[in-house]
């Protein structure tokens, strides 16, 4: 079971964002303090510029705060400010006094209207403190200070909460966002993969040539695409090769194989007749015209790898031929049940000589693998949809990958069996090549009580 | 053996090894032989010597069989050719044909079909009758399948009429029973048969119904095969 390329890459989108929402909540933990303090330090310094000429009265300094049209967050700790006027005895507030002593260190603040405003930081037990003073018209010094250590965790909750209350409505819309960015980049990433798939599909396994040409969509699949092209090169060599080979050889062996079988053929004429080495001679002649056989096999698969295996076509009356062979079939072995259901007068375009090596591979097969006192049916129809011919037979029992690989070549299905049958395993892979470049397709079948049947069909 | 008697082949093939069989083959069958190894020499002697028929391999030294056909042909020569050849693709022995051979045998080939094909092309351009093959006292008719022997006259059903025909070529040869198998029921594996047997005795009893004799002019050679009895028919 494959896992799909689109959960895995949904999971991993999905990880990412989960990651990113994450590493953003960790950076606000870290610097939401910073920038509340910033804002806080801010927010003061303007309202002190703002409203500082009511000071020292704190109350109609809150209600100005109140009534700035300045958008703040924290408009509503200004109740919180502390105000210290200089001449007020200090003791009221604790936190007035260090801000009066050398403890503050002031400085200038910029960007504002009153160039005399000064801020101040000081951090008493604790908690932070923030300060600005401010001069009225007569010199009298004021200062606004708020304790960031009250303030700040409160204002800092109450954006978790709304965080975290967004969160809640963003998760869903996050969620299908992310389900269409995989699709998209799903499909995106998968294009020039599918644009090479096409292509290498088309790929014809006989002669390795790609119909549609293959090109890289992206400069990424470069390297994808030559790695590909040089694999189909050294295929296509080596299939040549391969092909050449079993071509040539069957060629060379021509040679030395008249020599053998014309000095044997003489020699079985010169021996006496019936005598013991004519015999066998005799046998010698009969292995040599096996070779012959193999090597024609062999010439005729070479050349179908080749595509050269061109038919001469003619037409022919199917229904003679075999009612021809289920005749001399019966002939053959009178242990062998043959019969026919052959539809008279079905004529039919093909090339004589390769049926004939078909229809006689498919009935060597059928007697080697036959029972005792077994029987051969022939069929032959002919209608609307085509002409299907079949062999059919009894066989002992046969080993399950059979129908897989009936046709493969050296394939012989006899292994399991203690019965030795002649044979290379080169005629049923040869019934293929001349069902195949007839059009014809070519099947075999064994039933649940170990009848084989080997069909032809031309179905249009 | 008669029916060779005289005819003069000459033989152009490289391989004195297939020549050596050849030669004996065609020899023994009663025919005259001149061998010559190259195309050019080939060439010389076809034009100068009146041979009766060339047997000719395609790939010779000096100047290809195709090319020598060629240029006897060109010369006016009109003696038939028979090819031997590696090449068995049709467009090889098309192209063979078109360049003037008589016949074509693709290798490895059967010594005994050669001289069978050499002795048919002789009779066909002789003015004898090809509608009979007669050996002695033998006689087949190939067109109503009526053979005579010893005054039994009898018609052959195919199968019977083809292996009579095919031992009927070359008298005195043992074919095998795979020979006769290829030949007259065109399979070449072994189908675990004895139809050859049936079929040869057949033939016998058809011939020897009338007249009583057990002799037959088929003779069956232990663990061989069978041959047309040329002693018998003497």
């Amino acid at each position: 079971m494959k896992l799909s390329f689109r959960l895995v890459l949904f999971l991993n989108i999905l990880i990412s964002c989960a990651v990113i929402i994450f590493a953003n909540r960790v950076a606000i933990q870290i610097f939401l303090p910073l920038q509340i303090k910033e804002e806080l330090k801010n927010e003061l310094i303007g309202y002190v510029d703002e409203c500082g000429q009511l000071l020292p009265d704190p109350e109609d300094f809150q209600s100005c705060i109140s009534s700035s049209k300045k958008m703040s967050l924290i408009k509503g700790f200004a109740g919180r400010y502390v105000v210290c006027p200089e001449r007020v005895n200090v003791v009221e507030n604790e936190f007035c006094t260090p801000f009066f002593s050398k403890l503050a260190l002031w400085s200038s603040v910029e960007n504002i209207s009153n160039k005399e405003i000064q801020y101040a930081e000081i951090e008493i037990s604790e908690s932070r403190l923030i300060a600005a003073n401010f001069y009225g018209p007569a010199k009298e010094r004021t200062i606004v200070l708020l304790s960031l250590s009250e303030v700040s965790p409160e204002v800092s909750r109450m954006l978790r909460t709304y965080r975290d209350k967004n969160t809640i409505y963003v998760l869903p819309i996050v969620l299908l966002l992310v389900l269409m960015m995989t699709w998209h980049i799903f499909n995106v990433a998968m294009r020039p993969i599918k644009q090479i798939n096409n292509s290498i599909t088309t790929l014809d396994l006989k002669t390795f040539e790609i119909k549609t040409a293959l090109v890289a969509p992206y400069k990424e699949f470069l390297n994808l695409v030559d790695s590909f092209e040089s694999l189909r090169q050294r295929l296509i060599q080596s299939f040549e090769k391969a092909r050449r080979f079993a071509s040539d050889a069957s060629h060379e062996l021509r040679t030395p194989l008249t020599i053998l079988r014309g000095n044997s053929e003489a020699l079985i004429k010169d021996l006496p007749n019936g005598s013991d080495q004519q015999i066998r001679m005799q046998m010698v002649t009969s292995e040599i015209d096996r070779l012959v056989t193999i090597t024609q096999k062999l010439l005729w698969l070479s050349r179908a790898d080749a595509n050269k295996l061109l038919p001469v076509y003619q037409v022919i009356n199917l229904s003679d031929k075999l009612e021809q062979w289920v005749l001399d079939a019966k002939t053959f072995n009178p242990n062998i049940k043959v019969t026919g259901q052959i539809q008279p007068k079905v004529m039919w375009k093909c090339d004589p000589d390769l049926i004939h090596q078909l229809i006689s591979n498919l009935y060597d097969n059928s007697v080697k693998y036959n029972i005792d006192n077994g029987w051969i049916l022939f069929q032959l129809k002919q209608d609307d949809e085509g002409i299907y011919f079949s062999i059919e037979n009894p066989s002992s029992p046969i080993p399950a990958e059979f129908e897989k690989l009936a046709f493969d070549r050296f394939y012989r299905g006899d292994i399991a069996r203690s019965r030795s049958i002649d044979g290379l395993g080169l005629g049923l892979s040869l019934c293929k090549e001349i069902a195949e470049v007839h059009q014809l397709s070519i099947r075999v079948k064994v039933s649940d009580n170990g009848i084989v049947i080997f069909s032809i069909a031309n179905s249009i | 053996m008669s029916h060779m008697n005289g005819i003069k082949v000459l033989l152009i093939e490289d391989e004195i090894k297939i020549a050596d069989f050849v030669k004996k083959g065609i020899t023994d069958a009663g025919a005259e032989v001149t061998h010559v190894t190259d195309g050019v020499t080939g060439l010389k002697v076809a034009l100068q010597d009146a041979h009766d028929i060339l047997v000719l391999d395609i790939m010779l030294p000096a100047m290809n069989g195709i090319e020598l056909m060629r240029q006897l042909r060109k010369s006016g020569n009109l003696r038939p050719i028979i090819i031997l050849s590696a090449k068995v693709d049709l467009e090889d022995r098309l192209e063979s044909f078109q360049k003037g051979a008589s016949d074509y045998l693709p290798k490895p080939f059967y010594v005994e079909e050669l001289i069978a094909r050499i002795s048919t092309l002789m009779q066909r351009i002789s003015s004898e009758s090809s509608d009979e093959i007669a050996y002695k006292n033998l006689k087949l008719d190939l067109v109503s399948r009526r053979v005579d022997w010893q005054g039994t006259s009898t018609i052959l059903s195919p199968r019977e009429f083809s292996l009579l025909g095919y031992l009927m070529r070359t008298p005195g040869h043992i074919f095998s029973r795979q020979q006769i198998l290829k030949h007259v029921w065109a399979i070449d594996f072994d189908p675990e048969t004895n139809v050859v047997d049936v079929c040869v005795l057949r033939i016998k009893r058809k011939l020897n119904r009338k007249n009583g004799s057990p002799v037959s002019p088929i003779e069956s050679v232990r663990g061989v095969g069978y041959r047309l009895c040329i002693e018998e028919l003497e």
